[in-house]
């Protein structure tokens, strides 16, 4: 037995001796090798590592006494003093009052382990080599450019689980992934902004992962040294990338879709359950076993098998990205008061196996009770080239990379965002300029961009975004009549 | 925390020739209660216990991490966490780092705290959260009200191999009084928060039944209020506002490793660079950062994470670019000295350059006076969500709750007000700066920095200020 089983085993003992209505016992263990690029340099290696358990004491009430349970969680660091958290988690369920809306721990399901989703090449990634990888990838895209600044990041991670639960759950997971991102700039003499690029590389292994490819991308997607194109503010066709496009799927999608925002009334989703809220073109999937998701688990942190739910379907708000928790709650909420206020309906929501605890560090967390988060977010491509979708515009901006993009009012989707690079004027289909960096603000509504799909591409690529949870793998979207700040 | 088994880890002469090595050994424990409409949502509590090393050894910094088990001698999990360290070190072929003096203290100090947290076992923190979200939750108009609480109490040791040996005891109290409302088919938010390193007395004025119930009215007012207009205008943004506005566009900006060009990859850069000794904005506007403004707030402390104990800077001073926020290594290529503001998330995390309580300083003027001559303009309140590109210049923030200001006067509410332009026009445009001042404490959420991304508590705020901006409404 692994040593994160034998713990969840060890602590499920002290707590089923408590005599609670249910528990739950989990462990977790996470090491993230990183390498950090910056000002040309390799700046610092650096590996954070961060172990732990956390106990779910569950306590119903008397027959008679009220509905729900008492929930009372406690956490600590390494896999010893397993007693003193079981102890922790039992008081706090005894003191508390019940949340009527608490049921029951998930039940247990039948679930295949992920293939390929554990390299042992990058849990146990040695320093030195990774190390070399980053100098690598720094001189790949110094030999492009010598002129050029560059930094970024490699991330090695490996995140590991054990949950057991009262009710028979007894699971256990292990995944790794692998990125690196590699940005180039190139200042003017004058303190303006200069151009920037980024390219990525992502993946569960490292099989074919190439930082140093990443570098030479970016480098060479730069783009010329032309005369600047200037743009007016005003509605403008905008063609978004796919890395770009991870930024409205992080910061703008996934909190919308999220069954926790939906319950609270902060979802610009609220109330428009099966109601059409995009372009018939656009449909988005989270799915956690995706054959090439950086982000793809076998089951999430209460035991649940992951699996793909169909969030917005050919543009009808379908389903919602949701814990066990979040999908009983909105369930029995929704049979008492069905389609009124957030909308809550019986149909809308089931566990998806997106009971997820992220915490501090990249990965899962010991130290977090388990609550909605995506997994890999996918958009369903389209049905031409990603120079096509260009290629048929006559006049639009096309961004390859956004920056700062939140929901300043997520009860109705407003959003702000910046372009941060890769960002040039299409006349006529072709590029007819570079846009500076952090030159245009889009300050506009999600649901009208989604509306207003007019393309998605059928290449696709798959983002992380910075501090981001999900992977999102999207196509080329272009978007008609976005509104468009331009900056001198 | 019996730190002297730790110092014979930080032999330089052991560790394969390393330069220099620190090392952070930190234990703490954590409690959390949240409510939600007048019932316990959870109650959790943590316990952390771990070292983070950091080495110079070759061309860079190498930092390795170690969770320890709660009881035992660490020395084997901290002395491979060194080892580590210093192997990463040495993988790095750049120039070597240099550091600034820094006077290796040896101390031990504690947060000074009038009411212990312990004071509210875990009935008591039940009930204030049941309490207070079920007061905001029964205001009318309120759909949704909730509630937290946290408690931290955690100590420090920080070793290096200059001699510094540091044992900090802090404790860290927060609060949040939050509700949804939906009036006439719209739905706002609003919450508030309190908190700081000190004990209960920094929170416990916030969670009142009276406090929860003007929470609820205020998320209701939004929810009732007409749009905001998209117009140019002149605006008075209140503290809470200006917290996020400086922590946005003047405090990461004053990061010196920012400057620098060494978070280009993602948090971006400075629109001002190096302009040090230029007028960039008005020159009613000075700003500083002063982490020993006094040990209730959320970004003061004795000693940052590289043992130095933090002095007052002053970035902005009429209008004047002036200094930056240094660590040791950032000091030493600027040829000043450090000024004591770097901290780490927690053991597990390599310290960074942080703000600590970065603040606009009060000038002169009572609010009603920055309202008099005002003809018609928006009065901008509670900071909500900001949006801000990578070089800090344009940016959107977005207020809690506004109201508009006719012929001197506070008039009628509005909702989904944003302020948007750019950092030196804005800022230009400030002509009144307000004799009061108020700190708030950037924690739900806490301010994002590095790769991975770290969270931390900072302090940001100053008095009301008065400018022209373009103040956009609800898309």
């Amino acid at each position: 037995m692994n040593p994160l089983a034998s713990a969840a085993d060890r602590l499920g003992e002290h707590l089923e001796r408590r005599g609670l209505g249910q528990w739950e016992a989990y462990a977790s263990r996470n090491r993230v090798v990183t390498v950090r690029i910056a000002t040309s340099r390799v700046l610092e290696v650096k590996e954070l590592v961060l172990e732990g358990h956390s106990a779910r004491a569950i306590q119903y009430p008397p027959a008679g006494r009220g509905k729900g349970a008492v929930v009372g969680f406690a956490s600590g660091d390494g896999l010893s003093s397993l007693g003193e958290t079981a102890r922790g988690a039992a008081e706090t369920a005894r003191r508390g009052d019940p949340d009527p809306h608490f049921h029951s721990l998930p039940r247990p399901r039948k679930f295949a382990p992920l293939p390929g989703g554990w390299d042992p090449r990058v849990a146990h990634m040695g320093l030195e080599e990774a190390a070399d990888m980053g100098h690598r990838a720094l001189e790949a895209a110094r030999e492009a450019d010598p002129h050029l600044d560059v930094s970024g990041s490699l991330h090695f991670i490996s995140e590991e689980m054990a949950v057991q639960n009262s009710l028979g759950v007894d699971a256990a997971d292990r995944t790794t992934a692998v990125l690196a991102s590699i940005t180039v700039e190139r200042e003017t003499s004058t303190g303006e902004p200069g151009a920037s690029a980024m390219a990525t590389r992502g993946s569960r292994g490292l099989r074919g992962f190439d930082p140093a490819g990443a570098a030479r991308e970016a480098a060479g997607s730069i783009g010329e040294k032309g005369p600047r194109a200037r743009v007016e503010s005003g509605p403008w066709d905008v063609i978004l990338s796919p890395r770009a496009m991870a930024e409205l799927l992080e910061q703008e999608l996934s909190p919308g879709v999220n069954a926790q925002n939906l319950d609270y009334g902060l979802s610009y989703l609220g109330g428009k359950w099966g109601r059409r809220v995009a372009s018939p073109r656009f449909t988005l999937s989270d799915d956690g076993r995706h054959p090439t998701g950086i982000a793809s688990k076998s089951v999430d942190d209460e035991g649940v098998p992951t699996g793909r739910t169909t969030l917005i379907e050919r543009g009808v708000f379908r389903r919602a990205i949701s814990d066990t928790y979040y999908a009983h709650k909105m369930r029995s909420v929704g049979q008492r008061r069905p389609g009124r206020r957030s909308g809550l309906t019986a149909a809308g929501v089931r566990a998806t196996g997106n009971g997820f605890r992220f915490g501090a560090i990249p990965g899962r967390s010991h130290a977090s009770l388990p609550g909605p988060n995506a997994t890999n977010l996918v958009v369903e491509p389209g049905d031409r080239d990603s120079e096509e979708v260009i290629g048929e515009t006559r006049r639009g901006i096309y961004i390859g990379r956004l920056w700062y993009t939140y929901l300043v009012n997520p009860v109705v989707g407003e959003f702000s965002t910046t372009n941060r690079g890769e960002t040039y004027l299409i006349r006529n289909g072709r590029p007819a300029g570079p846009i500076p960096p952090s030159s245009l603000r889009i300050n506009d509504n999600i649901l009208r961009l989604l509306r207003n799909i007019a393309a998605l591409s059928r290449d696709t690529g798959q983002s992380v975004i910075w501090a981001g949870i999900s992977s999102c793998i999207s196509p080329t979207v272009k978007f008609h009549g976005v509104r468009v700040l331009a900056y001198r | 925390m019996d730190v002297d088994r730790l110092r014979p880890l930080l032999d330089p002469g052991l560790q394969g020739g390393a330069r220099y090595l620190d090392l952070r050994l930190e234990e703490g424990a954590s409690h959390s209660v949240s409510g939600e409409d007048g019932r316990l949502r959870d109650a959790s509590t943590s316990r952390t216990r771990g070292v983070g090393v950091r080495a110079l050894a070759g061309g860079g910094w190498g930092f390795a991490a170690a969770t320890l088990s709660p009881r035992g001698d660490p020395r084997a999990a901290v002395g491979g966490a060194v080892e580590r360290a210093v192997r990463m070190a040495r993988a790095n072929t750049g120039p070597p780092v240099e550091l600034a003096p820094a006077r290796p203290r040896e101390d031990r100090v504690e947060t000074p705290v009038q009411r212990d947290p312990a004071d509210w076992g875990l009935e008591e923190r039940i009930r204030i959260c049941r309490e207070t979200s079920r007061a905001i939750r029964e205001t009318p108009g309120v759909t949704k009200g909730y509630a937290t609480l946290v408690t931290e109490r955690w100590e420090k040791a920080f070793l290096s191999t200059e001699g510094a040996c540091i044992t900090q005891k802090r404790v860290f109290t927060a609060g949040l009084l939050g509700g949804v409302a939906r009036v006439r088919g719209n739905s706002e938010w609003y919450h508030h928060v309190e908190g700081g390193y000190a004990g209960l007395e920094r929170i416990e004025g916030l969670f009142t039944e009276a406090g929860a119930r003007e929470v609820g009215r205020t998320a209701a007012t939004i929810a009732g209020a007409r749009a905001a207009p998209t117009r140019r205008l002149p605006v008075v943004l209140d503290p809470d506002f200006v917290a996020l506005l400086v922590h946005e566009i003047v405090g990461h900006p004053v990061e010196a490793d920012r400057v620098l060009g060494r978070e280009a990859a993602w948090a971006g850069r400075t629109w001002w660079g190096d302009r040090v000794g230029e007028r960039l904005v008005s020159p009613h506007l000075t700003i500083v950062s002063d982490a020993t403004l006094g040990q209730g707030h959320v970004g003061s402390y004795p000693y940052d994470d590289e043992g130095v104990a933090p002095r007052r800077v002053v970035h902005i001073e009429g209008g004047v670019l002036r200094d930056f926020l240094h660590s040791r290594e950032t000091a030493a290529l600027y040829d000043t000295e450090p000024n004591g503001a770097v901290r780490a998330t927690g053991y597990a995390f390599a310290p960074l350059i942080r703000m600590t309580n970065t603040y606009a300083t009060p000038g002169e003027w009572t609010r009603e006076e920055m309202m008099e001559d005002i003809r018609e303009g928006v009065y901008l309140e509670g900071n909500k969500v900001p949006s801000i590109d990578s070089r800090r210049y344009n940016f959107q923030i977005s207020a809690f709750q506004a109201h508009e200001i006719r012929n001197g006067e506070i008039g009628k509410p509005l909702r989904g007000a944003s302020l948007r332009g750019n950092t030196p026009e804005f800022l230009s445009s400030i002509d009144a700066v307000g004799r009061d001042l108020r700190i708030v404490g950037i924690i739900f959420p806490a301010c994002g920095k590095g790769d991975p991304m770290q969270s931390m508590y900072v302090g940001n705020g100053g008095p009301h200020l008065r400018g022209v901006g373009q103040v956009t409404g609800p898309k």
